[in-house]
């Protein structure tokens, strides 16, 4: 081979060795030790620096060599460490490129990488001039290289850091949440007492001034509970804990039942409330009727709150059904209220937010209602919108999809009697399982004021001993207790009754665990149904009056 | 033994029989060898089964390998076996999966570096039938550089189907790498005699130990047309090696030199050889006078006995291929080689597929078609 093309074909094969590695190691090692043989060098060694004088004690480790170098270059490369010490204390600047030095009968070979770094080659013998022209042209090239692999490892490095951040703020957020969710949870207990004791005072004889007192102590309860419930609700959503929970449902008398209040409210402000379910519009579907109630008495309950002359109007139409879709229902609350300016329209539906602060002192609310009625709407598959004519009213609507649900299976609030008289057609005789006094005390004098006779245990252990002596008609169960919990209890219940062909006692979890995941946990525990603290009286007897259906002999 | 003499024992047997090889292995045993090598002939057809458990129940290091064919002692053999005990401990490392495509060496050879003494020679055998060698090699290189001299070759059968073929306390392995250090000093000659004849071609396309194409053409395709013509004989009625083993290829090194490829076998249009080619390569088709081969061998014994004082074993990994080549006359080349020898020194070896050496001015490479001389001196510190 010419001498020419010897130098093509070297250049040739050490250009293509340069790959395409964003790996500053990988990228060199896939170079320097196939380099090396093609030129018949002994080992290799790369620097890469940023032209800083370095002091001449601490030659730094090469960023890569071959072979490795163990330890520090001046303990295993001696020779080679006190050659560089003038070159690395003078900026690594070299007196031409190709600079050969022999020492001890070995060529080094000093061979800039641009500015950004140094070759050193041993060979011996040393390396024609022209090889040594013809590796310089290579050596811009992997100079390139190195600055792509070092700025691919700074943004990196900077990508790993801002994820890390984004990880522990969301990490702190979740936190955040869940603190939130528990501590909310752990007012709704004492709740329970303040709530329910102040329902059974208002059932004795009272003068008219504390009948009054009661009553705002009542109302100023309630408005308390929606506030926690509300931050509990948001919170769930915020720590990703929030489920909904599918069931079948009637929509028409679910709508009516929620409307009635909503009547009243909108009376008392000389309102009118209107409302219209399309006829074509199924009645039996199947989602999540707790949620759809709570997104609609926010809905309409702000309407009314930010309306002080006109209507609300509420409208419920079919957008789209096949036989074999999911039906698509369009909700609309139309009202003549203060309206949102357009600029502020975005920021209602974030945490926190009302038009402006005004608004805030004017009407009160946590900010929340909005948020979680949108979350909740877009958890259905659907999208929370709003147009908004500041001074003459505003329209939220929505349109989520809905399964239809077979009648067979329905069980709704509105199957149960919502108005039934305090004192109950079928008196029962129930069990109650639970822990804390003024709660257990409470259950008990309303029990008993409705005509049932309860019975009481203190934990789970207490109430599988009761249900033994005396199997009641019903247990409602706590969930949280000492010794043995509700849970455990129940699943002992069951298996007993199994074992023994036992009548199966219905069983209510009354806990002020609110998360559907618990729901699930009393259910697959073998429970038949679920409420959640605090309750009020009525729901406390619809709970029992639906879970304890009367047998034939009963009846 | 004793550690006054500190001489290695050789026990030679041309049978080729299991009983015999443990027959020899006991014997060195039991004159105090502090480890074995063992070299073996593959016509002997030594399987795991037959020895495996004994292999295990050794109470000294062993290693070693089955080779197409072995020297001992000035002589070819084509069967039987040679047990040789050593008067030091080795030190022997396994490292497996020498064809896995994903595998990377570097952490198994980067652990040898605390493990190994700096100064030792490292014996180095490979399956030769492996598909990276030279990428364990490199890690190797990488891992130890010039603290240790290396040597060694590729074990194996002529038959080109690989098997276990190498010698360890764990039995017979295949597709492994034994790295062993011996606490003895060596000096090596490498040499091959093959002249570059037609060329250069750039290697466009390679992978591991198979080129594909060469000048971007079918590798087999322009192979064939440069040594068909040459020799006047067709691939399509000769057997491939027969024909091949004369032309190796040359991988080009700066200023001259060649690094040896042996092509093994056609694979479709690709052609698969003994050891890695690099892609983007120059290469050449190689061409062996008898004449220069056998000069090699006598610079290769000048070069490894010069300077090595006392010999003790001289060691030899002399590529198969050049028997094939050389036939009768390659006793001429172990004749070479043991006249260079002082007449106490014994010489051992194999006839390898692929040799291995550091030549020290340069890295550690995987040679073909090479004869890579060791002759190892006493041990540095004798003290009775």
């Amino acid at each position: 081979m010419t001498p020419t093309l010897e130098l093509v074909s070297v250049q040739y094969a050490l250009a293509l060795l340069i790959g395409q590695d964003l790996d500053l190691r990988t990228m060199l090692r896939k170079f320097l030790p196939p380099a090396l043989k093609l030129l018949n060098c002994r080992s290799g060694y790369i620097w890469l620096h940023k032209g800083e004088p370095v002091s001449a004690a601490t030659i730094p480790e090469p960023c890569y060599s071959y072979p490795a170098v163990h330890g520090t270059l001046t303990d295993t490369q001696p020779v080679l460490a006190k050659l560089l010490q003038p070159f690395a204390a003078n900026g690594w600047q070299v007196n031409k490129p190709g600079e050969i030095i022999e020492t001890g009968g070995t060529y080094y070979h000093l061979m800039p990488l641009g500015k950004s770094g140094l070759l050193v080659l041993l060979r011996d013998p040393p390396l024609p001039e022209s090889h040594l022209l013809a590796l310089g042209l290579v050596l811009k090239r992997l100079e390139t290289a190195c600055l792509a692999c070092l700025q691919h490892a700074y943004l990196e490095e900077a990508r790993k850091e801002a994820l890390q951040a984004k990880e522990a703020a969301e990490r702190a957020s979740k936190a955040k949440s869940e603190f939130l969710a528990m501590i909310s949870h752990e007012i709704r207990t004492p709740m329970n007492g303040v709530i329910g004791l102040t329902d059974l005072m208002l059932y004795s004889e009272l003068t008219a001034t504390q009948r009054e007192y009661l009553g705002m102590i009542k109302s100023s309860s309630n408005a308390l509970l929606d506030i926690i419930n509300e931050i509990l609700d948001f919170s769930r959503m915020e720590a990703g804990t929030l489920a909904l929970s599918p069931a079948s449902f009637h929509l028409r008398p679910l709508l009516q039942d929620m409307f009635t209040p909503l009547t009243v409210r909108a009376k008392e402000k000389s309102l009118a409330l209107h409302w219209e379910i399309a006829s074509d519009v199924p009645d039996t579907l199947e989602g999540d009727p707790g949620r759809l109630r709570q997104i609609m008495i926010n809905l309409v309950g702000n309407a009314i709150k930010f309306t002080e002359s006109g209507e609300v109007a509420v409208s419920v139409a079919l957008q789209s059904s096949t036989p074999t879709e999911p039906v698509q229902l369009l909700f609309a609350v139309r009202d003549t209220g203060i309206g949102i300016p357009p600029e502020k329209q975005a920021a209602i539906f974030q945490p926190f937010q009302q038009a402006d602060s005004s608004i805030t002192r004017r009407y009160g609310g946590t900010g929340l209602g909005l948020t979680i009625s949108s979350r909740l709407i877009e958890m259905m598959g659907g999208t929370l919108r709003l147009e908004s004519d500041p001074g003459k009213g505003s329209i939220f609507y929505f349109s989520v999809p809905f399964k239809q649900a077979a009648t067979a299976t329905i069980s709704t609030p509105s199957e149960t009697k919502p108005h039934q008289p305090l004192q109950v057609a079928r008196p029962l005789h129930v069990l109650l399982a639970e822990d804390n006094a003024v709660n257990r005390m409470l259950a008990v004098r309303l029990l008993n004021r409705a005509g049932h006779t309860v019975s009481v245990a203190e934990n789970g252990k207490e109430a599988l001993d009761g249900w033994l002596a005396n199997p009641p008609d019903a247990i409602l169960m706590d969930m949280q207790m000492p010794v043995m919990d509700g849970v455990e209890a129940t699943i002992l219940i069951r298996q007993q009754e199994q074992r023994g062909g036992l009548p199966r006692t219905p069983i209510i979890a009354l806990t002020a665990n609110a998360m559907s995941s618990d729901r699930d946990k009393c259910l697959q525990a073998g429970m038949d149904d679920f409420l959640s603290k605090p309750f009020n009286t009525q729901d406390l007897l619809n709970v029992l009056d639906r879970t304890c259906v009367p047998t034939e002999a009963s009846a | 033994m004793n550690r006054e003499q500190a001489q290695p024992v050789i026990f030679v047997d041309t049978v080729g029989t299991d009983h015999a090889l443990f027959q020899h292995i006991h014997a060195a045993v039991a004159l105090g060898a502090k480890s074995l090598l063992v070299l073996a002939c593959d016509a002997n057809g030594f399987t795991p089964t037959q020895l495996d458990a004994r292999l295990q129940a050794l109470p000294i290091p062993i290693f070693g390998g089955i080779f197409p064919e072995i020297i001992a002692d000035g002589r070819k053999l084509t069967c039987g076996s040679v047990v040789c005990g050593l008067p030091v401990t080795a030190q022997v490392h396994l490292i497996g999966e020498l064809s896995n495509p994903e595998a990377d060496y570097f952490p198994q050879t980067e652990q040898l570096v605390t493990t190994l003494t700096p100064g030792t020679t490292l014996v180095t055998l490979v399956d030769g039938l492996s598909k990276r060698i030279s990428a364990l090699l490199e890690c190797l290189y990488e891992a130890l550089g010039t603290r240790h001299q290396y040597v060694g070759g590729g074990a194996g059968s002529l038959s080109f189907v690989q098997k276990p073929c190498l010698f360890s306390n764990q039995g017979l392995l295949e597709d492994y790498a034994q790295i062993v250090s011996l606490d003895l000093p060596i000096s090596i000659g490498i040499e091959h005699g093959w002249h570059k004849f037609a060329g250069p071609f750039f290697v466009t396309g390679a992978y591991d130990n198979t080129i594909t194409t060469l000048d971007y053409r079918p590798a087999f395709e322009v192979y064939k047309e440069v040594v068909e013509a040459d020799s006047g004989k067709r691939f399509s009625d000769t057997e491939f090696f027969d024909l091949a083993k004369a032309y190796p290829f040359g991988l080009d090194r700066l200023k001259g030199d060649v690094v040896v490829r042996d092509p093994l076998f056609p694979k479709g249009n690709a052609l698969v050889c003994v050891g890695e080619v690099p892609a983007n390569h120059i290469i050449y088709i190689l061409k062996g006078e008898a004449e220069n081969l056998l000069e090699a061998s006598r610079q290769c014994a000048d070069t490894a006995m010069w300077g090595q004082t006392p010999a003790m074993l001289a060691l030899l990994f002399d590529c198969i291929s050049r028997t094939l080549f050389l036939q009768d006359r390659f006793a001429e080349e172990i004749g070479n080689i043991r006249s260079r020898l002082p007449d106490n020194v014994p010489l051992l070896g194999a006839l390898s597929l692929g040799e291995i050496a550091d030549a020290g001015n340069t890295c550690l490479e995987f040679f073909n078609k090479t004869i890579v001389l060791g002759v190892l001196g006493g041990q540095q510190e004798q003290s009775a």
